[in-house]
C-alpha cells in the first residue's frame, strides 16, 4: 500500500496521505502533536487499514471476502464475524435497508469459525469506511490527540476536537449537479457521511427489495458521533420510503440528517 | 519601446532567480549561463549585426532588434528584392546585400542572422562562421544529415558564436516546468505526447509562376523537410530535453492527406520515437484539422505537465480536496470551511483534472497557429541572448549541441516516413552530448 506523510513542525501538525485504499484516497490529519508520537499512530493506522482491506475488499480474489465469495472457502475469522454481526444490528435497525447482501442478509449464516453465503455475495462498501473511521477514532482516543481530521475520498469524514483555527471543523456540502454550495456544517466530535448519485455516476447502490439500482437524484448526508452510525444510515437513506426515513430517523436520535431531492 | 524590450532578458533572468544565484535553474537550463554574465569590455559598444533573409520571420527579428539596446543593424541580405526594400524601409541605415558571400566580406560585421529557407541554414551558417562571424540561425540547424554533422564539426573546432533559435530553451514557463519535472513533481517521467494542428495549406501569394518553389519554399524538398523540421523540431528538444536523453528507435508514417496541390513534403505525419528504457513520444502533425493546437505534454507516473500552457496535472489531484485546503487553512492560520467532494468515488476523467500553474501571474501562450512568430515566446530573449554572446564572444553551452539533436531527429523521422520503416539511430550520427 502507498502511502506518505508530511510534518509540518511550526504547526505541529501531521498529515499522512494513502492515495488508493478501500476504493479512494484517504487523509489523516493530526494538530497538536509531536512527530514521534503522530508517526507511531499513522503506522497503526495504516496497519489497521490494510488488514481491513486484506479482510473485506471483494475484488480482491485473495481476500477472505473475496474468497468467501467465491466459495473457495468457509473459514471465517474473528475479525469477520465481529464485522458480520456489527452489520446484523444495522440490518435490523435500517428495517433491512442496509445490506451487504444485497439481495437477502437472512441467507447468511455464520457461527464460530465458520459461514455459509447461501449463495449470496457480501460487498462491505456501505460500511467498510465507517468501521475504519471508528477504530481511528478510537486509536485516537487512546493516544489522547484531541484535534483531528480524516478524510476517505471527501465522503466520509471523522473531526475530532476543533480545527486549529476555529472552534469546529466546517465542511460545506457541493451540489454534484449544480457545484452550488447546498450546506455547512460545524462539526466537532462528529463524523459526516455522504451519499448519493452525481451526473456521471448513478447507480452503485442497489436495493436489496428488487436488487434494482438506485438511480434517484438524491443526495443524502448525515453527522453523527459514530462514524458507523453515519457510513450506515447514508447509504439506508438513500432507499428509504419517506415513512421509513421518519423510523429511521427516530432509530438514530444522535445523526443528523439531510436529503437533497435533486 | 527599447526599453521595455532591453528589460526583457533581464526581467527573464530575474523571474528565474538567476540574478541571485538559480542553480537549480542553471542545472536545468545550462545555455542561461552566459546569458547571466554581462560582457565585461562592451560598455556602450554594440553589437553589428546583417540580416540574411528578409522575410516574414527577418522583418519580425528587425523588430525585435528594435529593442536590443546593445544591437545595431548594419546590413541586410535578400536576392529577393520586394523583401529585402521591405527589410531597408525599416532599417534605412542597413547596407543592401543581394549575394550573402559579399555581406560575410563586410569586416564591419560581427554577427549575422540566418532566417533563410532551411535548405540555405548549412552552407550559410559554414560560410559565416569561415568568415569569422558569429551566427544566429533559424531552426532547423541542416536540411540534410550530412550538413548537420559538418555543421556541428565546424563549430566545434572553430570559436565563433553559433545559436539556433530554438526558443523554448529561452520560454521560461518550459524552463520552469522542466525544472519541476526533474524535482520529481509529476514523478517519473513515463511518454511525452506532442502534436501541432494546424488548418492551413502554409501558401504563400505567387506573383509568377516561376517563383513558386522559391515563394512557397516549404513545400518542396530541395528548401524543407516539411512539418518535422519547421514544426516537431522545437517540440522534439522539449521531450529530449525532460528525458535528458535521446530516442534510439523512430517509426513512422506520413502522408499528404488533403492538401494534394503538387506540394511533395507530408501535410500529415506521425512518428514514434522510442527511449532504450521503453519511454515514447508520440509525435503528430496535421495541417487540415487545428482541433487540438499545439501541445507539449510530458508525462510522469504522478502527473502530467503541459509545458505549452504552462501548466501541470496530478494524477491524484489534492488541490481541490478539502485535505489539501485544509493544510493551507493552517499554514496561513485562518479558518473557513473545506468542501466534501460529494458522495462516492467517480472514476477520474480529463475534465476532472485541474490545471495548476508553472508561474505566478499571466503566462503567454502559444496557439501555434502563426507561420511567422508568437509573442513572448522566448525568441525575443535568445536574439537578445546572442546579441550579447555577439559582444563577449562567450558560447551558449548545449545551444548548437540541442539543435542538431532534435534536427537529427526531425530528419530521422522523415527517412523513417519515407522508407517505410523502422530506423535505430545511426551510429554515424551520434555525439558525445547524445545519452542514449
Amino acid at each position: 500500500m502507498e502511502r506518505s506523510y508530511t510534518y509540518l513542525a511550526e504547526q505541529q501538525v501531521f498529515h499522512g496521505r494513502i492515495p488508493w485504499v478501500m476504493g479512494t484516497r484517504f487523509d489523516l490529519l493530526l494538530c497538536a502533536v509531536g512527530e514521534r508520537p503522530a508517526t507511531a499512530l499513522w503506522q497503526a493506522v495504516c496497519g489497521m487499514l490494510e488488514q481491513m482491506d486484506r479482510m473485506l475488499d471483494r475484488f480482491n480474489p485473495a481476500s477472505e471476502v473475496g474468497q468467501l465469495n467465491a466459495g473457495k472457502t468457509r473459514h471465517l475469522s474473528s475479525e469477520l464475524q465481529e464485522v458480520l454481526e456489527i452489520c446484523a444490528a444495522y440490518w435490523l435497525r435500517t428495517e433491512g435497508l442496509f445490506d451487504i447482501t444485497r439481495r437477502d442478509f437472512t441467507r447468511l449464516h455464520w457461527q464460530v469459525g465458520s459461514l455459509d453465503t447461501g449463495g449470496v455475495d457480501m460487498d462491505f462498501g456501505g460500511i467498510a469506511k465507517g468501521l475504519a473511521l471508528r477504530q481511528i477514532q478510537d486509536l485516537i482516543g487512546r493516544r489522547g490527540i484531541t484535534a483531528a481530521f480524516a478524510d476517505f475520498g471527501g465522503s466520509s469524514l471523522l473531526a475530532v476536537g476543533r480545527h486549529p483555527y476555529g472552534p469546529c471543523w466546517k465542511v460545506s456540502l457541493p451540489d454534484p449537479y449544480t457545484g452550488e454550495t447546498l450546506a455547512e456544517m460545524e462539526l466537532k466530535d462528529r463524523s459526516l457521511s455522504t451519499s448519493g448519485n452525481r451526473p456521471d455516476y448513478s447507480g452503485h447502490i442497489l436495493h436489496p427489495r428488487d436488487g434494482q439500482p438506485c438511480r434517484d437524484r438524491r443526495l443524502v448526508c448525515v453527522t453523527a458521533p459514530d462514524p458507523l452510525d453515519a457510513e450506515v444510515l447514508s447509504t439506508a437513506l438513500m432507499l428509504a420510503s419517506p415513512e421509513q426515513r421518519e423510523r429511521l430517523e427516530k432509530q438514530f436520535p444522535l445523526a443528523e440528517t439531510q436529503i437533497y431531492e435533486r | 519601446m527599447s526599453q521595455e524590450v532591453d528589460l526583457g532578458l533581464r526581467r527573464f533572468l530575474k523571474n528565474l532567480g538567476l540574478m541571485t544565484g538559480g542553480a537549480a535553474v542553471l542545472a536545468t537550463a545550462p545555455w542561461l549561463q552566459s546569458c547571466k554574465s554581462s560582457p565585461k569590455e562592451s560598455g556602450t559598444r554594440k553589437a553589428r549585426l546583417a540580416l540574411i533573409g528578409c522575410g516574414s520571420r527577418g522583418q519580425y527579428h528587425l523588430v525585435m532588434l528594435r529593442g536590443i539596446t546593445c544591437a545595431q543593424v548594419v546590413a541586410l541580405c535578400d536576392d529577393w528584392q520586394p523583401n529585402l526594400d521591405a527589410a531597408h524601409a525599416m532599417v534605412p541605415t542597413a547596407r543592401t546585400y543581394t549575394d550573402y558571400r559579399k555581406l560575410l566580406e563586410d569586416k564591419e560585421i560581427d554577427g549575422v542572422i540566418i532566417a533563410t529557407p532551411l535548405g540555405f541554414h548549412a552552407r550559410m551558417t559554414l560560410d559565416a562562421m569561415a568568415a569569422g562571424k558569429h551566427v544566429f540561425c533559424e531552426k532547423a540547424m541542416a536540411l540534410t544529415l550530412e550538413e548537420c554533422k559538418e555543421v556541428y564539426e565546424a563549430y566545434c573546432a572553430g570559436d565563433r558564436v553559433l545559436y539556433y533559435c530554438m526558443q523554448r530553451m529561452y520560454d521560461e514557463k518550459y524552463i520552469q516546468g522542466i525544472r519541476l519535472i526533474r524535482e520529481g513533481l509529476i514523478g517519473d517521467v513515463v511518454g511525452m505526447r506532442c502534436h501541432w494542428f494546424r488548418n492551413a495549406d502554409w501558401r504563400r501569394e505567387v506573383p509568377s509562376p516561376e517563383l513558386e518553389r522559391r515563394i512557397n519554399w516549404r513545400l518542396y524538398k530541395e528548401y524543407s523537410a516539411g512539418l518535422m523540421t519547421e514544426l516537431a523540431c522545437h517540440q522534439l528538444e522539449v521531450c529530449n530535453w525532460a528525458a535528458d536523453r535521446m530516442p534510439v528507435d523512430i517509426v513512422g508514417m506520413g502522408d499528404i492527406v488533403y492538401w494534394k496541390d503538387g506540394r511533395e513534403v507530408y501535410d500529415s505525419v506521425n512518428v514514434t520515437y522510442r527511449y532504450a528504457d521503453g519511454r515514447k513520444i508520440c509525435y503528430e502533425s496535421l495541417i487540415s484539422n487545428k482541433f487540438n493546437g499545439m501541445e507539449d505534454q510530458i508525462l510522469g507516473k504522478d502527473g502530467t505537465m503541459d509545458l505549452t500552457r504552462g501548466v501541470f496535472y496530478l494524477e491524484e489531484d489534492h488541490l481541490n480536496s478539502g485535505m489539501r485546503q485544509l493544510l493551507e487553512q493552517i499554514k496561513t492560520k485562518t479558518f473557513a470551511s473545506i468542501p466534501a467532494a460529494g458522495p462516492s468515488w467517480r472514476p477520474e476523467l480529463r475534465s476532472a483534472y485541474t490545471p495548476h500553474p508553472v508561474l505566478e501571474g499571466a503566462v503567454s501562450v502559444n496557439a501555434g497557429q502563426s507561420m511567422v512568430a508568437a509573442d513572448a515566446d522566448g525568441s525575443d530573449i535568445i536574439l537578445e541572448a546572442f546579441c550579447k554572446a555577439c559582444l563577449s564572444g562567450e558560447r551558449a553551452r548545449s545551444v548548437v549541441e540541442e539543435a542538431y539533436c532534435s534536427t537529427v531527429l526531425c530528419l530521422l523521422g522523415n527517412r523513417a516516413m519515407e522508407e517505410q520503416r523502422r530506423i535505430t539511430f545511426p551510429e554515424a550520427y551520434k555525439i558525445p552530448y547524445m545519452k542514449f
